[in-house]
């Protein structure tokens, strides 16, 4: 497999799967140096020698599970002689093969080398996280570590000075680089695709023709660049924007178990509003050290738990913190502890990965071997969630949701329905009192059809206690139950036309007054639940197995000198997350640096198709370098000196000639004379931005497209999602029983009903992530199923068909008109000459089969209905086509 | 780690070496004449078969899986302790049941089969009559008590969703040889998909080309491969017309785009997948003599023998991996009245699992496949309301045949109760990493770069799983 993983970092317009490719993106060269006993030696010793010799169990009253204990030695004396490993027991045991004893699995020969190495360096302690010091973690950081690019405080760049005319800064440090190379950027896209380009990028919907028409129109001067304000203060920048940042951390609507068809997920309640909160935020563009306050602390933001009751704000600031709700929370059905640890490890997962850009998960069984995070660090950071994920005192999925309004307003509800409740218990019993007095009549009556002879006995029988029967009696009971019992067609027969108004006059009421019982939503949110528990250390990441107790703290790597993390209680809550945000949006610090290159660089990669750092998930040693790295610190500090806003570097960039130019620049073959430079042979993979990628457009896009082109798109916005039922065979379809208005099945993609697999299949195919965790960057694949689906799938086909009505409808019967209609619709362009007649082929065959077909039956003659279908033909080869797909 | 980069396009592809540059696509291109030479072999994800890291001892695997948990106390592991000691308390804690609950010994009868003489209960007469064909680890274990969990792990090699399955790292090492059909298929039942469903056939984070593809054991075997509307055959085909025409067209504004080529030629494969399912597929054409054997005739065993059949035809067609998924609800589950639902179950199994393997045989390709008969995990000795068995993770039973495993032999044992495996102990992972040793595949070499970890199937590094070289009739290549 060496081959297949050699890493190669190409260009993503030039391959056929974008992110496998760009999986491989460029490591860090990672040098050869002495052994770091937490690092190296101790995952060794814990995994094969310390079962026996550690803890409790000393065997041969040796103890290898921390630095003083392997010094002390055991029975046999000092096990470790500084600088000679041949010398050493350790190692002498090991290499003789008598341990690890047999049936025990042996060290492999890296290990023993690795341990070699350590005892001739000296048996150097670089570990005091075994010690009980608190700065210890600090120590395995090197001081090469803290001058890592991306742990330094920002520091604005001068913008270059180059030759040529550039348009803005962007311009500048793009072309520098460009330049160096003799390249130079391309000329501008043509109007038309820019314009398509830049509603997919800020929209992720493509522009109507009427759009379109009145920006190709508007000749005043800067209508692209009143065109991007206008985009961007769309609601639709909000859907298409948070799409990416739910990707990011893995978003779903459901929080509890989420397997399989056979068990729906039922508990979502409220989800939704997570989802609102991080699309609104990005419509009023959110300054980003706030939308994280909110989203890692919002209960600590608000005071949720006195509020006499709870405003917009409130409500929105606690739905923030379904931030940490996104990871699969199994706990609720399974009790165990191991799904609560996973809960735990999988949401530090997704924060590290998400806010942090880098990869934690490794550093929860070991100090991270190619970051410089101290396995300590790991549980420094998770102290300050367990506080609301707290082991001792759990919740399950569903206590953990809160009522979407305040203990008060609750109160009041429940006192309100409670009110009703007793007037409708009061209703059902007058109901029931009335039914029992004629039931009571026809049961005499009943008993009066008994033989005289037996009647007296059978009563008694019947009315005496069961225990106290006789066998006698309990035979008669037997013998006559069925004869007395009253059924219901005979009481409703023996009513009173009276009664029966009585009631039905009873049952409205009732009826009528259940309407008036008050429901609320609710939020999936996170707080903090009873008193933080202690937070130790795992060996090898594993619950079982605690290790030294930790206290709170943060990223060593980042931490400043001589400055200590602070926390501070706020009322019920440990405030520990509060400081957390505080530590991370903190301006001037190496914190606040990495998370604001980690977010920008992922808006860059949404508007250009690859991040400046390819690896937009990973920003630390282990992931690839930038390849601009000027540029990515100048937009960071543009991005956080500009208050932290999103919108403002968006536009910086939609505006730059780089982002402007075309996808399709002319290549002329180089000349002899060697002036020119063939592009083709410096810059292959277009790294440097010399001309514009060609994207294909997400799952999402796909279908909102054919939302939008077939004229019925539906643009309510917000809500609970739009349900989705599961067929026994795997495929989601929509569950249009469950509807809250007719059109809802043509709602944009962001607000389907999102489970962690289970998408409907034209979302599946076209690389919709199944949900595990955070997603950075979609695939991009072009598989055989993508075509099946699109020509056969019942939604593209039910959407092609709405689409042949709508060309229809605007252009009536005029084959000519109908086909420039398609195109407009479809591509936003006119159709070529031979595109034209290639479209008026097809719609003159399809039209002579309907026609034949509709002939051939009973049916009358009708041209518009074979016209449609034949539209609905063009709709369909459109949306089948490339370059429907595509970004150009 | 090579970390010398170069971008050109022909050491893109010398590096990629061979399997990478030659590809399904491109070598349909190549037929159709469009593209000439070296510009064939250009850079894409691929089916096309390849080699290993070492020469491949079986070529494809078929996965039976019988989700619930069998119990192999009363199928394939007897106990003659646990039948004395039958009603006596022991303290074994279950998973929902009482802490102490008495022991039950088995209602069935064991006895004697083949040459090897190995031990089959009386429910599963015919994958007896196989005993000299079968390798039967009796000491199977794994590491979730749960029908969530247990089959995760069993697939992807960890107690987490969304991580690529067995099949789906073998299809991404190997390719496959039919390019008409996926690599990798899977059968679900009719009624639908057990707990875990498509996660136990997920390309997780690998590209989605090598997960697997669900043939349908009616109608249509793949979705969306016709539509389901009635149109004239003739409208498709002027359909597919223009959609070529125009991404032709398109095509060439992009010259140096690949990917713009290969949706084109997916138009290709997707008529040829249409042809090709349907065909493979076609059971009609099976003898009377194999519809009898299969019992596909037969209500009670049609619907697992039609996926067994449709497993046959497609490994003979080709196919990399094949995964039978049994029905819904966990059917070997059998937490109650054990003594009248296993023979059920049993009944509607057992000819159809072993009809497959003697079919396999008998043509000549079970040498070259590895079957696997296999639940997620065990139950316990105890007995659970008086009439069933609760999960049991230290100990059950797996059934393999073919592919280059021992045959007429049985590996490892359990406890005297059947308890916990203790001898030759073979965890589920240890069974994953000696599949992928069979078809050629180390399973430290077999990995993947994701979110920046170098991931594999079983992180031995981690888990210690090993090539379990006593099944095999060769010893392994690796340790």
């Amino acid at each position: 497999m060496d081959d297949r993983n050699r890493q190669i970092q190409i260009d993503g317009t030039l391959i056929v799967f974008g992110l496998y490719f760009l999986l491989f993106a460029v490591p860090a060269a990672v040098t050869a140096e002495e052994p770091r006993f937490e690092r190296d030696i101790v995952p060794i010793l814990d995994t094969k020698c310390v079962r026996c010799h550690g803890g409790k169990k000393r065997a041969g009253e040796l103890d290898l599970s921390s630095m003083g204990a392997i010094r002390r030695g055991g029975a046999s004396g000092n096990v470790v002689t500084e600088g000679r490993p041949d010398e050493s027991l350790l190692l002498r045991r090991i290499h003789d093969d008598e341990m690890p004893p047999e049936n025990e699995p042996k060290l492999t020969a890296a290990e023993v080398t690795l341990i070699h190495d350590w005892i001739a360096a000296g048996v150097p302690a670089d570990d005091q996280t075994r010690s009980d010091s608190p700065e210890s973690a600090t120590s395995v950081i090197s001081s090469s570590d803290r001058e890592f690019w991306s742990f330094q405080r920002l520091k604005r760049p001068p913008v270059p000075e180059v030759n040529g005319l550039p348009q803005t800064p962007i311009d500048s440090f793009i072309m520098e680089h460009l330049q160096r190379h003799h390249l130079a950027v391309s000329g501008e896209s043509e109007p038309r695709r820019l314009v398509r380009r830049l509603y997919f990028d800020l929209l992720g919907l493509p522009p109507t023709p009427a759009q379109l028409d009145a920006f190709l129109s508007d000749t005043e001067p800067n209508a692209y660049e009143r065109l991007v304000d206008r985009l961007l203060a769309s609601k639709h920048f909000g859907e298409r924007w948070a799409r990416h940042w739910l990707d990011t951390v893995g978003y779903t609507d459901t929080v509890s178990y989420d397997g399989d068809t056979n068990f729906i997920p039922g508990f979502i309640k409220g989800r939704w509003r997570y989802r609102d909160y991080v699309i609104d935020s990005l419509n009023e563009d959110k300054p980003y050290d706030e939308f994280l306050k909110e989203q890692i602390a919002g209960d600590e933001l608000v005071d949720w738990r006195e509020d006499a009751s709870f405003d917009a704000n409130v409500i929105s600031t606690l739905a923030a913190t379904g931030f940490w709700r996104n990871s699969e929370d199994r706990s609720g059905a399974a009790k165990e502890l191991v799904y609560k640890w996973s809960l735990l490890h999988d949401t530090m997962q997704t924060f590290g990965t998400s806010v942090l850009g880098l990869t934690l998960r490794c550093a929860r069984c070991h100090s991270h071997k190619h970051e410089p995070i101290p396995q300590e660090d790991y549980y420094r950071i998770l102290s300050l969630i367990t506080p609301a994920f707290n082991i001792q005192d759990w919740k399950s999925p569903e206590e953990r949701a809160l009522p979407a309004l305040s203990a008060a307003e609750k109160r009041q509800i429940d006192a309100h329905n409670a009110k009703i409740n007793k007037q409708t218990e009061e209703l059902t019993r007058q109901v029931t009192e009335l039914r029992d007095a004629c039931r009571k009549c026809l049961r005499e009556q009943n008993f009066g059809r008994i033989p005289v002879k037996v009647r007296k006995a059978v009563r008694a029988a019947f009315e005496i206690e069961v225990q106290a029967r006789t066998p006698e009696q309990q035979t008669l009971v037997q013998q006559y139950t069925e004869q007395l019992s009253v059924t219901e067609e005979a009481l409703e027969l023996a009513l009173s036309d009276a009664e029966k108004k009585t009631i039905a006059d009873l049952k409205t009421k009732s009826t009528e007054l259940k309407t008036r019982l008050r429901t609320h939503g609710w939020i999936q949110a996170v707080y903090d639940v009873g008193q933080p528990p202690a937070a130790y250390l795992l060996k090898r990441g594993d619950y079982t197995r605690r290790g030294r107790e930790v206290t709170p703290g943060f990223l060593s790597v980042l931490a400043e000198p001589g400055r200590k993390p602070e926390f501070k209680r706020l009322k019920a809550s440990s405030g520990r997350r509060t400081a957390l945000a505080r530590w991370l949006t903190e301006p001037t610090t190496p914190a606040a640096g990495l998370i604001s290159r980690v977010f920008v660089n992922r808006i860059w990669q949404h508007l250009t198709g690859v991040g400046l750092v390819a690896s937009s998930e990973n920003l630390g040693m282990s992931g690839s370098r930038p390849t601009h790295p000027e540029l990515l610190e100048w937009l960071a500090a543009e991005f956080v000196d500009g208050d932290w806003q999103t919108k403002p570097v968006i536009r910086q960039i939609v505006t730059s000639s780089v982002y402007r130019q075309t996808s399709r620049p002319d290549i002329q073959p180089p000349t002899t004379q060697g002036s020119y430079v063939n592009p083709l042979d410096v810059d292959p993979d277009n790294r440097l931005l010399w001309h514009s990628r060609l994207r294909r457009l997400e799952s999402e896009a796909i279908r909102d497209s054919m939302l939008i082109a077939a004229g019925v798109f539906d643009a309510t916005a917000g809500g609970p999602p739009v349900p989705l039922r599961y067929r026994k065979d795997g495929l989601a379809a929509f569950d249009v029983e469950k509807f809250p208005s007719p059109t809802a099945g043509w709602r944009r993609s962001v607000y389907l009903f999102q489970r962690r697999v289970y998408h409907l299949t034209l979302m599946t195919v076209f690389d919709q992530p199944s949900v595990a965790g955070p997603t950075c960057r979609r695939a991009s694949s072009a598989v055989a199923l993508q075509s099946l689906t699109l020509l056969n799938d019942d939604l593209a086909l039910d959407l092609a068909e709405q689409f042949g009505k709508r060309v229809y409808q605007l252009a009536g019967n005029s084959l000519e008109l109908q086909i420039n209609t398609a195109f407009l619709l479809a591509l936003g362009r006119s159709p070529q000459s031979e595109e034209r007649e290639w479209s008026k082929q097809l719609l003159n065959q399809q039209l002579q089969l309907y026609k034949t077909e509709s002939q051939s039956g009973s049916e009358p003659t009708n041209a518009e209905p074979a016209t449609q279908k034949a539209l609905m033909h063009l709709g369909r080869v459109l949306f089948n086509s490339t370059e429907f797909l595509y970004i150009e | 780690m090579n970390n010398n980069i170069d971008f050109s396009r022909r050491s893109f592809l010398e590096q990629c070496g061979p399997g990478f540059g030659t590809l399904a696509l491109a070598t349909l291109l190549k037929e159709d004449g469009l593209l000439a030479g070296d510009e064939a072999s250009r850079p894409a994800l691929s089916l096309q078969p390849r080699q290993g890291h070492f020469p491949a001892r079986a070529k494809n695997v078929v996965v039976l899986m019988q989700s619930g948990g069998p119990s192999h106390m009363d199928l394939f592991d007897p106990k003659p302790d646990l039948q004395k000691r039958h009603g006596a308390t022991v303290a074994i804690n279950s998973l929902q049941g009482r802490p102490r609950e008495p022991l039950m010994a088995s209602p069935f009868r064991f006895s004697k089969r083949g040459q090897s003489g190995i031990e089959f209960s009386e429910l599963v007469p015919h994958l007896g009559g196989l005993a000299d064909d079968l390798c039967m680890i009796r000491s199977m274990h794994t590491f979730d008590p749960c029908h969530a969990g247990a089959p995760l792990i069993l697939f992807t090699g960890k107690l987490e969703f969304g991580r690529p399955t067995l099949g789906a790292w073998v299809s991404y090492a190997l390719g496959t040889e039919n390019q008409d059909l996926p690599a990798y298929v899977v059968l679900p039942d009719i009624a639908g998909h057990n707990t875990a469903g498509a996660a136990l056939w997920d390309n997780g984070w690998l590209p989605a080309l090598y997960g697997g593809t669900e043939f349908r054991p009616i109608g249509s075997p793949v979705v969306n491969l016709r539509s389901a509307r009635t149109m004239p055959k003739e409208a498709d085909v002027n359909d597919l017309s223009l959609i070529g025409r125009l991404n032709e067209k398109y095509r060439r504004r992009y010259p140096r785009a690949l990917e713009l080529e290969s949706r084109i030629r997916n138009y290709e494969l997707a008529a040829r997948m249409q042809i090709a399912a349907e065909k493979h597929l076609d059971l009609s054409q099976e003898t009377a003599k194999t519809r009898e054997q299969y019992g596909l005739d037969d209500p009670v065993t049609k619907a697992y023998a039609t996926q067994c059949l449709m497993a046959r035809r497609l490994i003979e067609a080709g196919v990399r991996f094949v995964q039978i998924m049994n029905k819904p609800h966990n059917p070997w589950d059998h937490h109650g009245n054990l003594r009248s639902r296993l023979p059920q179950e049993c009944a509607s199994t057992d000819r159809p699992s072993a009809a497959l393997i003697a079919d396999l045989k008998q043509r000549g390709l079970l040498d070259q496949t590895i079957v696997v008969w296999i639940g997620e995990f065990g139950r316990l000795p105890t007995s659970q309301r008086g009439t069933g068995r609760d999960h049991n993770m230290h100990a059950f039973t797996a059934l393999i045949a073919g592919g280059g495993f021992k045959s007429g032999h049985i590996h490892g044992a359990t406890d005297e109760l059947g308890h916990r495996s203790v001898v030759d102990k073979v965890s589920v992972l240890d069974l994953l990493a000696t599949i992928l040793h069979q078809v050629g595949l180390d399973q430290n070499q077999l990995s993947y770069r994701h979110n920046n970890i170098e991931e594999t199937l079983t992180d031995a590094k981690v888990t210690q799983a090993r090539v379990v070289g006593e099944l095999l009739s060769q010893s392994p290549t690796v340790a």
